[in-house]
């Protein structure tokens, strides 16, 4: 890890300036939530929902196919960073087949990296797992290369002035996580505004 | 180190389960020895077999591909290890051999994990294994295992074969470790059941070992009430240091699951049938 580490009490303290920022610009519904507590630290979330166009599901359609995106904006305090877990289905509230969830997610990727089909091993990747606090099925990226990338977030910004090797500065911690969201926020087809990480 | 004695029961620990359709009362139960370290979906291919031969019910068909497992009335949450999910059991744990149902209509996907080609087992059990080892190791240790030791791991507890598990397992649970992976659960009367996890170190602040009462301390710091650990079927004496009982009694997706009942440790065990005899010469 080349940079100072996040830590729950510096997520759960950048959360409301991440919402600031990114409710002024993406009409979605944004909300705070507290899901738990890890010993007296409260386990908070960045919750919302949006609809996206997800893949088409055969090449003569003609109209779009929209997938309902549930986003919560977690923390892993074992990676020590951000931690996206989503929920997929159809506008009418029908989960989507895990083979169709693959796909979306897939064809996001592909379509912002520009990587080719046969080179991306989403299984070793992407999971359904149980919500660490809610419990309920949900998909999830695993983080263990997302700390690295963390790492080289909070270091860029000189986010330690205090050589703690903890990021203590909220700016800097919301930053690092809205850089994180603007990378990863693609998998699932959220488009971060780049206005959002200015003043 | 070579796996000890404990490790090797904590390993073979089996428990007698009896699989009936509740939808279809001609169908034979399917009876089976389920390793208390594995999990239920493993044995999915089995079941549908059953169904097929049995109960008329092709592999291949929505009912067979959307098979459930419940237990007194409630989904059995099967991403939890068969053991842990026996000792979770309320009002307390059922007798043996424990009857399962099959269901094979409306599977509850708020709040089942769905396992199945796009979404397998054995990456759900490596997701749990990087994060124990990002907890004890930065996930410095599980990263530099190539996906041939992954597989080995995940096919050794598949298939039953301590020696070829332990051989990678060891690389992961030797070393000194940063935070010990471990998990609290209470199954709630109402059929919810709270987790609990936080960052524990192995040692306090002067250097002693951290035991299971400073584990409560840490997780509830305002809980007041007696109560006990247990894993395995085994009530854990409140002063056991927290590392010797993950070295000992992690399950192999490198996770110590505690179980916490109301009461004082009952320090000569539960008395009960499934429960494992730890070996006390083995204790270091």
């Amino acid at each position: 890890l080349s940079g100072p580490m996040l830590s729950r009490s510096a997520f759960n303290e950048a959360l409301p300036q991440l919402l600031a920022r990114l409710s002024g610009r993406l009409s979605w519904p944004m909300r705070l939530a507290t899901v738990g507590a890890e010993s007296d630290t409260p386990v908070m979330e960045l919750q919302t929902s949006f609809l996206v166009a997800g893949p088409a599901a055969d090449a003569s359609d003609s109209a779009p196919v929209l997938v309902q995106v549930r986003l919560h904006i977690g923390f892993s305090s074992a990676y020590a960073c951000p931690v996206l877990h989503f929920c997929l289905s159809q506008p009418d509230g029908v989960p989507l087949a895990a083979s169709d969830a693959a796909d979306f997610v897939r064809v996001n990727v592909e379509s912002s990296t520009g990587e080719a089909a046969g080179q991306l091993d989403l299984a070793s990747v992407l999971s359904q797992v149980p919500h660490p606090q809610l419990g309920c099925p949900m998909y999830t990226l695993h983080p263990c290369r997302t700390a690295e990338l963390i790492g080289r977030l909070t270091s860029a910004s000189e986010a330690d002035r205090d050589g703690s090797g903890e990021v203590r500065d909220t700016n800097a911690a919301a930053l690092a996580v809205l850089s994180w969201l603007t990378v990863y926020g693609r998998a699932v087809g959220l488009q971060v505004p780049q206005s959002a990480s200015c003043s | 180190t070579t796996p000890d004695s404990i490790q090797r029961q904590v390993w073979d620990g089996k428990l007698p389960v009896c699989f009936v359709l509740p939808e279809d009362p001609d169908v034979p139960p399917l009876y089976s020895l389920v390793p208390r370290v594995g999990y239920f979906p493993a044995l999915l291919d089995r079941l549908r077999a059953h169904l097929s031969r049995h109960a008329g019910i092709d592999e291949d068909s929505p009912g067979a591909q959307q098979l459930w497992l419940r237990s007194a009335g409630r989904p059995l949450r099967w991403h939890l290890p068969v053991g842990l999910l026996y000792d979770l059991e309320r009002p307390k744990p059922p007798p043996l051999p424990w009857e399962v149902e099959i269901r094979t209509r409306d599977f509850p996907t708020d709040e089942l994990v769905s396992f199945g080609p796009n979404n397998s087992l054995e990456s759900y059990f490596l997701y749990c294994l990087k994060e124990a080892d990002a907890l004890k190791h930065r996930a410095r240790v599980i990263n530099e295992m190539g996906e041939r030791e992954h597989r080995q791991l995940w096919q050794g507890l598949l298939n039953d074969q301590f020696d070829q598990f332990s051989v990678v397992n060891r690389k992961l649970m030797e070393g000194e470790a940063k935070y010990l992976p471990f998990r609290i659960y209470q199954q709630e009367a109402d059929g919810g059941l709270s987790v609990l996890q936080c960052l524990a170190k192995p040692h306090r602040e002067d250097s002693t070992p951290l035991t299971l009462s400073d584990l409560l301390r840490i997780c509830l710091p305002n809980f007041t009430d007696p109560v006990t650990l247990a894993t395995h079927g085994v009530s854990l004496p409140m002063e056991t240091p927290l590392a010797w009982a993950y070295d000992k009694l992690a399950y192999p997706d490198n996770f110590l699951h505690l179980v916490l009942q109301p009461g004082r440790c009952n320090s000569a065990g539960d008395g009960e049938s499934s429960a494992m005899q730890l070996d006390s010469s083995s204790e270091s």
